[in-house]
């Protein structure tokens, strides 16, 4: 059922991965902020420290998905400069089917990139909060998926905005969104940890859901066709 | 197989392909000749669906390309004019990749990319990146992405294109291979001496339009021309002129 997909994404990580100027630009990406932030990072939520959250927001949404972002941002003008977007397009598959597939790319390398954070804080933090377990295993995870659709949406309807740098501010504008539901909600509901965590990942589903449907209204073939 | 009717397309207020009308039959080779930004590219990118019509009708294989793009697409072979591989990755593993966009299996997929390394001559440069390959080769390897699921018509958006001429002569003879198999191919070129031996039909088609469209010995015994080229320059040099 989701063959072609997979495919998409097969091709999308051999492509990224495949070239030295491609991998060791994410290395030293991911490598710096994580050696930095690690001990600290360590250190606040063992102490359990006011500020803690922050760090772990920073850690847990943050680097994930700016890998994700560093992965994924030039999936559709690689495409234009290679010259293959027309040959995909003449395949038999649909606009929802491509999008997904690159997407998919992008968040298998920032779910790993969480998956390796998770591992780490589990191992050496003593007592891990509810609200630290629920931003490891539901919001982070969530957030790469959601920031992803964005940015693969942005560079789908506008594929120059990636040449210039210009949709790394994407999935960025969508972690504000997310801060910003996440505040409102801890106004609204109290700090109960469980009640919160669950409606934020609540919101930030539908926003992912709507991110797709968006996607699929402006997936643009003649576009694509035309940029080459 | 391909019927055209009335077709027009515009872009933003210009016409690049303005009320054409044409037919292809089942297992012919048909050629779209005319000088650059005639409207061939335009007129291949709206039969494989790249592109929607901005009014007239297109049946592919019996289905409105307005109306079922995927079912067309499933039916057809597209080799765009700028080869459409990706550079980094080997000519299996371009191969490879699209034939899983036709959801081809695994297993039919490799006899198959074997069959086509053979056919096309390539087999030993089969773990090559793209990107060290010659013009010849990228085409040849293009043709047979085109052909991965094996279809019954194909679109060639300038086959030879870039290519020296024995390596032109090569592909067009592969073509040629390709109509004895009865495929239906529709394709646009320059080559008019070796389009003449290989096609059985052309259109010549400049500014968006058809000025001529038939069977190559009928337009020539109409034009009383002994060579496609004549014919070429008389009714393309006439509507320049």
């Amino acid at each position: 059922m989701v063959e072609v997909e997979i495919e998409i994404c097969k091709k999308e990580l051999r492509t990224r991965f495949g070239s030295k100027s491609v991998v060791l630009p994410i290395l030293l990406a991911m490598g710096i902020p994580i050696l930095v932030f690690i001990p600290q990072l360590l250190e606040v939520m063992n102490q359990a420290e006011p500020g803690s959250e922050y760090l772990s927001l920073m850690f847990f949404l943050v680097i994930p998905v700016m890998i994700t972002t560093l992965v994924g941002i030039h999936t559709f003008i690689n495409e234009i400069r290679w010259k293959t977007i027309k040959s995909i397009l003449a395949a038999p598959i649909s606009e929802g089917e491509i999008f997904i597939g690159k997407s998919m790319a992008c968040i298998i390398v920032g779910l790993l990139v969480e998956a390796f954070l998770s591992v780490i804080v589990l191992i050496f933090v003593d007592d891990v909060a509810v609200s630290i377990l629920l931003l490891i295993f539901l919001i982070g995870p969530l957030s790469v998926i959601f920031t992803t659709f964005i940015f693969i949406l942005g560079t789908l309807r506008f594929p120059a905005i990636a040449e210039n740098g210009g949709a790394v501010l994407m999935p960025m504008g969508g972690l504000l969104i997310i801060f910003l539901v996440s505040i409102f909600l801890k106004e609204f509901l109290g700090t109960n940890p469980m009640l919160h965590g669950m409606l934020l990942s609540l919101i930030i589903t539908i926003f992912t859901g709507g991110a797709y449907y968006i996607s699929k209204k402006w997936f643009n073939r003649e576009r694509l066709v035309l940029a080459v | 197989m391909i019927k055209v009717k009335n077709l027009t397309k515009e872009f933003n207020g210009i016409t690049a392909v303005n009320d054409i009308s044409f037919q292809v039959e089942e297992g012919e080779v048909f050629a779209f000749l005319g000088p650059n930004g005639a409207g061939k590219t335009t007129t291949v990118n709206i039969l494989s669906t790249l592109l929607a019509p901005t009014s007239g009708k297109a049946i592919v294989a019996g289905y409105d390309v307005s109306k079922k793009g995927i079912k067309i697409r499933r039916l057809i072979g597209y080799l765009p004019e700028d080869f459409g591989l990706y550079p980094g990755l080997t000519i299996i593993q371009n191969l490879d990749f699209f034939g899983g966009l036709y959801k081809i299996s695994k297993n039919e997929r490799k006899v198959r990319i074997e069959e086509l390394l053979e056919f096309f001559d390539i087999w030993e440069k089969k773990n090559a990146p793209v990107s060290t390959l010659s013009k010849g080769t990228k085409q040849k390897v293009s043709l047979a992405k085109a052909m991965i699921h094996n279809p019954e018509i194909l679109f060639l958006d300038e086959p030879t294109s870039g290519l020296d001429p024995m390596i032109a002569k090569e592909v067009l003879d592969m073509i040629t291979e390709l109509k004895k198999d009865g495929k239906t191919i529709l394709m646009t070129t320059h080559l008019l001496a070796r389009a003449e031996k290989v096609c059985d039909s052309v259109a010549l088609i400049s500014e968006g339009e058809i000025l001529c469209v038939g069977k190559i010995a009928e337009i020539k015994s109409e034009l009383k021309t002994s060579t496609l080229e004549d014919v070429y320059f008389a009714v393309i040099g006439e509507n320049h002129g």
